[in-house]
């Protein structure tokens, strides 16, 4: 009975199965993968927000072992960050802490590869090149399209 | 007496345990840290030749603590070089094609934090990250202040 109830909410590993799903893949409140790939965009955020930090997820996705997540860090407990108070303070155009960030599933496991802070424009589209599906980026769109 | 034992010894353990934690530690080529590091930059590098596979050539990697910083060369599986005027999306590299970045040790492993295609003309490749509160002497110095590290391709 305790072993059924540790079954339930032991979170499963991330499958290469799973992570190079064909099919976009929005990973929901409670998918251990939008927890892996949060956390690992976590350590880099604490030291760009000089604190500890949460994140409020705007999107979370996967496709064919490539994760995408849109956040908006915030002190945990839901405490603004203010800019002047990051290392991003004295930089003279940005739009707000919206972090965009890329992420790679390779030997088993997720990486970070790249994220921007408070892009003033779609920074995140110049990341789609090589074997980066543009499906991940606009789900509604055929990967091939609009080349 | 008994108090200079004590002294000296307080000067033998914080030397013995304490400088080495602290102290830039240029990794041996073999270092078990080496191959999880040149691993976590892997995905990386990659996305960054358009996918397929890679090797790493010369690289330096110094860690402090749970920090490490690392440089290396981007070749082919194969060993080849990889000319980056093939490589539309980047713009301005340094030649050899190398990277530089820092990770950090996280929940038993190495997570890339950032990297950067190191970019032509000796422009320091850390630059932004020298806003980031990390161990002194991890990042290397700039270009125009590099000894050891030279501004050309890593040494090893």
């Amino acid at each position: 009975m305790i072993a059924g109830a540790l079954a339930l909410v032991t979170p499963a590993p991330p499958s290469a199965f799973a992570a190079s799903s064909e099919l976009v893949r929005d990973l929901l409140p409670g998918d251990p993968e939008r927890r892996i790939l949060l956390d690992l965009l976590r350590p880099v955020m604490e030291i760009e927000m000089r604190g500890p930090v949460e994140f409020r997820v705007g999107t979370a996705r996967i496709l064919k072992g490539w994760g995408l997540v849109q956040v908006e860090p915030q002190r945990p407990g839901g405490g603004r960050i203010h800019r002047r108070k990051t290392v991003y303070a004295d930089e003279p155009i940005m739009d707000g802490l919206t972090t965009d960030a890329l992420f790679r599933f390779r030997a088993g496991r997720w990486h970070l590869i790249t994220h921007v802070v408070g892009p003033t424009d779609a920074a995140s589209s110049n990341w789609i090149f090589g074997a980066v599906p543009k499906r991940l980026f606009m789900p509604g769109v055929a990967d091939g399209e609009g080349e | 007496m008994a108090k200079f034992h004590s002294a000296a010894a307080a000067a033998v353990l914080s030397t013995a345990f304490v400088a080495p934690a602290l102290a830039a530690d240029a990794l041996a080529a073999g270092a078990e840290v080496r191959g999880a590091v040149l691993e976590e930059l892997t995905a990386f590098a990659e996305w960054q030749v358009g996918g397929g596979e890679i090797a790493f050539g010369r690289n330096e990697i110094r860690r402090i603590g749970d920090f490490a910083h690392v440089r290396a060369v981007v070749t082919r599986a194969d060993g080849g070089p990889i000319d980056p005027d093939t490589l539309v999306w980047i713009r301005e590299a340094a030649r050899p094609l190398t990277l530089s970045g820092v990770l950090r040790h996280r929940a038993g492993r190495w997570m890339l934090l950032e990297a950067d295609v190191e970019p032509a003309g000796g422009v320091d490749p850390d630059r932004d990250r020298r806003r980031w509160a990390l161990p002194a002497g991890l990042l290397p110095p700039g270009c125009e202040h590099r000894q050891n590290w030279g501004c050309g391709p890593p040494a090893r």
